[in-house]
């Protein structure tokens, strides 16, 4: 989903806002869950470069890895604290497989500093991201069935990759020219405190139940490994079915 | 798990099935992987896996204690076929104090397999060393049940030592013919310290925990031998008296290597193979991935100073080439220990000989020489000079291919043999000022008989000479070079000449055209390539011979060894017959002997089957010689007691033409 979907579909549940109420009511509940699917949009990619041994010694492998469009899900739950305002958490996991641009500067077997140059891509490079969220939000009915919220807060976001930690490459004698092959590849795991902010409107199909359209923009700066880093989070849009008590 | 069961009755009824029948079967694999969270599937393979194992189908090849989980147990079970083990018929069974609680493995459904065998276990084990050119090794061969992709074999399973390399392949047990091969030993690369600190890698293979020096990245196997100081062995195993054994191969336990002597001589050795294969296209020392033996350690260093001279000038201070030596008589390379810090000569340190790359590259182009123009000559004629020459030629060109040029250790300049001491160049020859090593730069400066180091730098300095341009110090003429950007050209040129021009018998004279044609060949009449050789040879006195011209070696000493039969004191003379510009055909040849007043005492008169017999040591071996080449003898002759007086040697011939041509010798004195 592109971020022009996203903003359509916020767009359109708040003019359905404006939509005449009829017999239910839109006021704010004293609880609620969520359950919800989870588009994250393409996010901004990142580079890496290692230094694998390889022949004796030290290559370079470069990594430029894209992030993309991942679908996941999210679970939440809540309660009004104060008047209109609520506190709130949220968990949401999305995941994807990326793709990376390699290039190498992989050694040559017989000499030291005589490096061959290898490019390639790899692909199937998983991403997960799980996010908590905590969610402070003020919430206002705007009309009969329609109800919107505003808020943010501090996440947690857990970032899962695939990342390359070497190259494998095809290479007959003399071996003073290779071809990329593939990449050899890790996971890594880090997780890293960022902020989140968004906005959310339920339409009620029932007193105690709605539909949640949200999108929420989150961020986390996540140090992968020891030479790379990643944004983590990005612009979310949520849909799904609300529990109200 | 019904499957499983239909599975293991199928394995069970093999052995109803007739010897007869075909030794490649169609089958299938079945996967098991059972554990406690389906009991019932569990349970069953586990009762049919005890009654496999009753009937013989499964046996036990190892149980052993978990030493992790204290009660389990964990067992390795092999599947047969009336007694023949199945190659990836295996499984694994983990048991604790109340039951299985898992397997895991593969049984093969192996279908109508016949199980008896075409040729006995003698029969593959040969098959076996032949399908991998090598020669038997290990236990006699095991007959199994090969699955590969077009069905199910009978296969027997041994070794073979091939080369230094240990194959374990399958052949089919009715026709020996080869299924599967697979070395021991893994291709590596390692890091070692050469002689003068520098930092290396090498191609080595892994092999039983260690590293071996046996290169298994190159198209030819390079397997350096470290013969741990036992002279004794080296000269077996020189000699092909006794094979070499996989503890001959230099090993290192981290592949992190620290023998530096190892290091330089295996690295170089690669190096060369690069030049050769970089350069012309060549693969390896015959062109076809000749097999490189390279030996070192012939000595042990702290010996040196109980060594006698004759050990210590060959094993030592020396480096050499044979021809058919080696672990599989076609040639080999032995490096000398060195004498390092004082050691031998006081103040100087004698590297190991594999410290220096164009010492590494001399003594293999001996082998290519050995596989090509077979430049093995005898004393008197110019071919051993050629041969030093040659390889003194590629030795630095090698070394120029792989280093910097300069004058500093591990730099490349033209003095052959620069980095064997410390103070560098103190052994060796200059190529670009032969004089400065005391060595000849101009054909009239040569020795005849002297040793074929001391004349090669005539070869050299012209080589030199066609790239560098300059002055030749002796005859003051000057050669417009194609300059060292194109040192390639006058490489390929002396590469050509070498091994596809020239002949065995080959002299200087012969060497000059065949070079001037090989620039001709590759750049063209009239090139600079051609311009530069042909006024390097002019400039070190090499011209074509025009006329045929006989010599015998002046100042013989007496000897009183050479004839039982003749009277003492005795001579033996080196004598060469060279042809000029046309081939020549010796119709008959006289000895004159003269006493001390020059009264001629003995006239002897020689037939051509004559000259065939005396002129062998070089040359064709009979009366025929082609143009510009000699032919070499080296004649026992006595003044019937006389202590002193003259010979000469007169030589009557016909030319390609049918011209008759008269030449004699100068008068030789003969003194005691």
């Amino acid at each position: 989903m592109s971020r022009t979907t996203l903003v359509l579909l916020v767009t359109t549940g708040c003019l359905w806002a404006s939509i005449p109420a009829d017999a239910q009511t839109a006021d704010v509940e004293r609880g609620y869950i969520t359950a919800a699917a989870d588009f994250l949009g393409a996010g901004s990619g990142f580079t890496d470069e290692i230094h694998p041994i390889d022949f004796g010694e030290a290559a370079t492998v470069a990594g430029s890895y894209q992030v993309k469009f991942a679908p996941g899900f999210a679970v939440g739950g809540g309660a009004r604290v104060w008047r209109r305002l609520a506190l709130g958490v949220e968990a949401g996991r999305v995941s994807h497989g990326n793709t990376a641009d390699v290039s190498a500067q992989v050694p040559h077997p017989f000499f030291f500093n005589k490096p061959r140059a290898v490019t390639g891509s790899a692909s199937g490079l998983d991403r997960a991201e799980l996010a908590v969220h905590v969610i402070a939000s003020w919430v206002a009915p705007v009309a009969d069935r329609w109800q919107l919220s505003v808020g943010g807060g501090p996440s947690w976001i857990t970032v899962d990759q695939a990342v390359i930690s070497d190259v494998t490459v095809t290479q007959t004698y003399p071996y003073d020219t290779a071809t990329f092959a593939g990449a050899v590849t890790r996971k890594a795991s880090k997780g890293h405190v960022g902020v989140n902010a968004g906005v959310e409107a339920a339409y009620l199909l029932r007193p105690r139940a709605a539909l949640a359209f949200g999108a929420r923009f989150s961020h986390a700066h996540v140090p992968l490994t020891d030479t790379a880093s990643t944004d983590a989070g990005g612009l979310h849009a949520t849909a799904g079915l609300r529990l109200r008590f | 798990m019904r499957r499983f069961i239909g599975i293991v009755l199928d394995v069970c009824s093999f052995a109803a099935v007739s010897a007869a029948a075909a030794a490649l079967a169609q089958g299938h694999p079945v996967p098991l992987a059972s554990t406690r969270s389906d009991l019932t599937a569990l349970r069953a393979a586990d009762g049919q896996i005890d009654q496999m194992l009753r009937s013989g189908d499964l046996r036990t090849r190892e149980t052993v204690r978990d030493t992790l989980l204290p009660g389990r147990v964990h067992e390795r079970i092999d599947q047969y076929v009336r007694g023949v083990r199945v190659v990836g018929g295996d499984i694994t069974r983990q048991t604790a104090a109340d039951g299985t609680v898992s397997i895991f493995g593969t049984i093969h459904d192996v279908g109508a397999l016949s199980t008896t065998p075409g040729l006995s276990a003698d029969a593959a084990r040969t098959a076996i060393a032949s399908a991998v050119s090598g020669e038997p090794s290990g236990a006699a061969p095991e007959l199994v049940v090969l699955p590969l992709s077009d069905g199910y074999h009978l296969a027997y399973f041994g070794r073979a030592l091939a080369g230094t390399d240990i194959v374990n392949a399958y052949v089919d047990a009715n026709s020996g013919a080869l299924l599967q091969q697979f070395s021991e030993f893994i291709n590596e690369v390692g890091v070692g310290i050469g002689a003068y600190g520098d930092q290396k890698k090498l191609s080595v293979k892994a092999s039983g925990g260690a590293f071996v020096a046996d290169d298994g990245l190159r198209p030819a196997a390079i397997t350096t031998y470290d013969m741990k100081g036992d002279l004794t062995h080296t000269l077996n195993v020189l000699n092909v008296v006794t094979p070499v054994v996989p503890s001959d191969v230099a090993s290192d336990a981290d592949n992190n290597w620290t023998d530096r002597t190892v290091v330089d001589a295996h690295v170089y050795a690669g190096w060369y193979y690069d030049y050769l294969s970089k350069r012309f296209s060549r693969n390896g020392l015959d062109n076809n991935n000749l097999r490189m033996p390279v030996i070192v350690h012939p000595v042990r260093i702290e010996d040196i100073n109980r060594q006698p001279l004759s050990v210590l000038g060959q094993y030592y201070l020396n480096a050499f080439s044979c021809g058919t030596c080696g672990p599989n008589g076609r040639g080999a390379v032995v490096f000398g220990e060195g004498a390092p810090n004082g050691a031998y000569y006081p103040g100087i340190d004698v590297k190991p000989f594999s410290a220096a790359l164009d010492v590494v590259a001399h003594e293999l182009t001996h082998q290519v020489t050995s596989n090509t123009a077979r430049l093995n000559g005898f004393t008197f004629s110019e071919a051993g000079a050629l041969n030093e020459g040659f390889s003194d030629i590629f030795g630095v060109s090698t070394a120029f291919f792989f280093l910097p040029a300069g004058n500093g250790p591990m730099q490349a300049s033209y003095f052959q043999g620069k980095d064997l001491t410390v103070p560098s160049g103190l052994f060796g020859r200059s190529m670009a000022n032969p004089q400065s090593s005391g060595d000849p730069d101009h054909y009239s400066q040569r020795i005849i008989g002297f040793d074929p180091h001391y004349n090669s730098t005539i070869l050299s300095h012209a080589f030199y000479l066609a790239i560098e341009g300059g002055t030749n110090r002796t005859s003051r003429l000057s050669v417009q070079g194609v300059g060292a950007a194109n040192r390639e050209q006058i490489e390929k040129v002396f590469f050509r000449t070498l091994t596809s021009l020239m002949p065995s018998s080959s002299t200087y004279a012969l060497v000059r055209g065949a070079t001037i044609q090989a620039a001709r060949d590759l750049y063209g009449g009239g090139s600079a390539a051609e311009r530069a050789v042909t006024q390097a040879w002019d400039a070190v006195g090499v011209q074509d011979r025009t006329v045929p011209t006989a010599a015998m070696l002046p100042n013989p000493s007496p000897s009183t060894t050479c004839s039982a039969n003749l009277a003492s004191p005795q001579w033996l003379i080196g004598m060469t017959v060279s042809a000029g510009n046309s081939n020549l055909r010796i119709t008959q040849w006289t000895l004159d002997f003269y006493d001390h007043t020059g009264k001629q005492i003995e006239h002897d008169t020689l037939t051509p089957t004559n000259f065939a017999q005396f002129f062998g040591s070089c040359g064709p071996g009979s009366a025929s010689l082609l143009a510009q080449t000699d032919a070499c003898s080296a004649i026992c002759l006595s003044l019937n007691g006389e202590t002193s007086g003259s010979t000469q040697a007169s030589f009557q011939a016909v030319d390609a033409a049918g011209q008759a041509v008269t030449f004699a010798t100068a008068r030789v004195a003969l003194q005691r």
